[in-house]
């Protein structure tokens, strides 16, 4: 009796004199086992942080149907109406440390299968028998890196990435994704690569706070620039210089201005080997195509509200050395001629409204480039003018529907009908 | 003595010393509409003061150092009060316009949201133990281990408070 007494005066008195509070209260202090629980990791030094080092898998895939209406596009692009996967993308990324980050994207793609080459008129086929069914067969496909870099956040204002990365130049090549993207197809302007859409090589970026509503931005790019491997090979000694530099007002709407360059070389050799009069290998490099290229790009985009206003204007100049102009066959007439030089221009003007209701932006972009199409040696002049439906009921799934018409008024290779066709894209993240 | 008579005892004892010292269960506290929304930290938070700017950098996914430490945001659970109000004024998005806003930074791998966690009292409990971690609360919901920052040096309630501009 005496002995329970005491245990439990001690007890009491514990309780009492205890300064930490019950775990119901708001002054009571989370252990470490708990901060864990919380995904809050605890450092060797004792200090706790909010690091996530679990590899991190997501991505994005979109599902669209294509048809074209007028009759004389539709061989060339689309001649029967069809459904298809365009983009399955995988996103892996990992933080290992607070500062370092590695980052990688690859994209599934059914390609080269039914692809037909237009100077062979050879359709590549990647039909094989499948060891593992003996009566089947298997239609191999693709992976395609989109980029990979491990990144190094030294300050606010500095990181550093090494590895493959997307161009950082304007608004477009960066949203990349189709969920994050308004319309189903690129302008023009942005598919036909007037800046390259991927680099491999050395990327500083970083953000300078200038008050509560301005920023300043940069990107510096190295890498090997533009080239029939520029991802694993640079076929002349010039590195490829690019920048973007941004400003970006946080007050009345969110508005960014910004503009980048790119400058470098679009080179490609081949190494030709043959025996010297010592009769030791020798190696020479054969210049297949070189040309300077010089782009430049500038950007708008003003979001007020539900209002989204964007609009960016792309040029290049490619300029072929004098060992380095290549000698192009047209496809049809067998004609051969050696490639000029070219100053490529478009832009394109997006606006759209996002309604609460079920998450729908009606939407309308115009778009125009003037290029040169080197494989049949012709200038496409186009104006496109794409109205269409952005709908976000949630916020992973997108669908859109979308008018595409496009008006060549110097005609084009395949017609100089106004090509009208329709899209539908259902695009989900995950 | 029987064993009986000890069980009764040590049942009456514990009722007698649960009843002089209660476990402190809490209540939701009806917060006061007029209490306003503040930035909180841990005491060892190396600063009682922080921009406008480095505190909407942190809650987009950007990086934002104070005190020469990388700030950790702590952000509460989607749809609830202070977060849809936190929401609209520091990243400027209605609740429904959110969602979409990081799925689209993660996208474009422009960062990842910040740590949600359940409730702003455990936020609160979180900063307390996270030297780096900042919140945002109630003002009422503070405690002693924890501090209410200044953004800008403009402290809650004053003209011109970050934090109360769009309320």
């Amino acid at each position: 009796m005496t002995l329970a007494l005491l245990l439990l005066f001690a007890a009491s008195a514990a309780a009492q004199d205890a300064s930490q509070p019950s775990p119901m209260s708001p002054d009571y202090a989370l252990s470490a086992a708990e901060l864990e629980n919380l995904g809050l990791s605890t450092t060797h030094d004792g200090e706790t942080a909010a690091l996530d080092t679990s590899t991190r898998i997501n991505g994005f895939v979109d599902f669209s149907m294509f048809n074209v209406f007028t009759e004389a596009w539709r061989k060339p692009l689309q001649p029967h109406a069809s459904f298809f996967i365009g983009n399955f993308n995988v996103y892996i990324s990992k933080n290992l440390t607070d500062a370092v980050r590695m980052f990688a994207e690859v994209r599934f793609t059914y390609l080269p299968n039914g692809v037909t080459d237009l100077a062979t008129n050879v359709v590549t086929s990647t039909v094989v028998p499948d060891y593992t069914n003996v009566a089947g067969q298997l239609k191999w496909g693709g992976i395609e890196i989109e980029r990979v870099y491990l990144e190094w956040s030294m300050f606010p204002w500095l990181t550093l990435r090494a590895g493959q990365f997307l161009t950082p130049y304007g608004i477009w090549n960066v949203d990349h994704g189709s969920p994050t993207i308004i319309p189903v197809m690129q302008p023009h302007v942005i598919g036909q690569q007037l800046f390259p859409e991927r680099q491999t090589g050395l990327e500083l970026r970083g953000q300078l706070h200038l008050s509560a509503s301005h920023t300043l931005g940069y990107h510096l790019t190295l890498s090997n620039g533009i080239g029939p491997a520029a991802e694993y090979a640079d076929f002349d000694d010039n590195k490829a210089l690019g920048t973007r530099v941004f400003w970006s007002y946080d007050g009345f709407g969110q508005l960014t201005v910004g503009a980048s360059g790119f400058f470098g070389t679009n080179a490609n050799a081949q190494m030709v080997v043959g025996i010297d009069a010592s009769s030791m290998l020798s190696y020479t490099e054969r210049v297949l195509a070189k040309s300077r290229v010089a782009s430049l790009a500038a950007d708008i985009q003003w979001r007020y509200d539900a209002l989204i206003l964007q609009a960016e204007i792309v040029a290049r100049q490619n300029a072929f050395t004098d060992d380095g102009r290549p000698v192009s066959t047209h496809p049809l007439t067998g004609i051969r001629a050696g490639i000029p030089d070219s100053l490529d221009f478009g832009y394109y003007v997006l606006a759209g409204y996002r309604f609460e209701w079920l998450g729908i932006m009606p939407f309308v972009v115009l778009h125009h480039i003037d290029y040169l199409e080197s494989r049949f040696s012709i200038r496409p002049n186009a104006y496109v003018l794409e109205a269409g439906l952005n709908i976000r009921p949630i916020e992973s799934v997108v669908l859109k529907v979308q008018f595409h018409g496009a008006y060549y008024p110097e005609g084009f290779v395949v017609s100089s009908d106004t090509l009208q066709s329709i899209f539908v894209q259902l695009a989900w993240a995950f | 003595m029987t064993p009986i008579l000890i069980q009764r005892l040590l049942v009456t004892l514990s009722a007698a010393m649960l009843w002089s010292n209660p476990p402190r269960l809490e209540r939701p506290r009806a917060l006061p509409a007029s209490d306003p929304l503040v930035v909180v930290a841990g005491l060892a938070f190396p600063a009682t003061d922080i921009s406008l700017a480095s505190l909407k950098a942190a809650f987009r996914g950007q990086i934002a150092e104070v005190g020469g430490k990388r700030v950790i945001p702590i952000n509460h659970a989607v749809g609830t009060e202070l977060r849809v109000e936190f929401d609209r004024i520091v990243l400027g998005l209605d609740p429904s316009a959110v969602g979409r806003y990081w799925v689209d930074r993660r996208i474009r791998d422009e960062g990842m949201p910040p740590k949600t966690i359940p409730t702003a009292e455990l936020a609160v409990r979180v900063v307390a133990a996270v030297p780096s971690a900042i919140t945002y609360a109630r003002r009422a919901m503070l405690n002693q281990r924890v501090k209410e920052l200044t953004i800008d040096g403009i402290a809650a309630g004053e003209p011109s408070y970050a934090l109360t501009a769009a309320r």
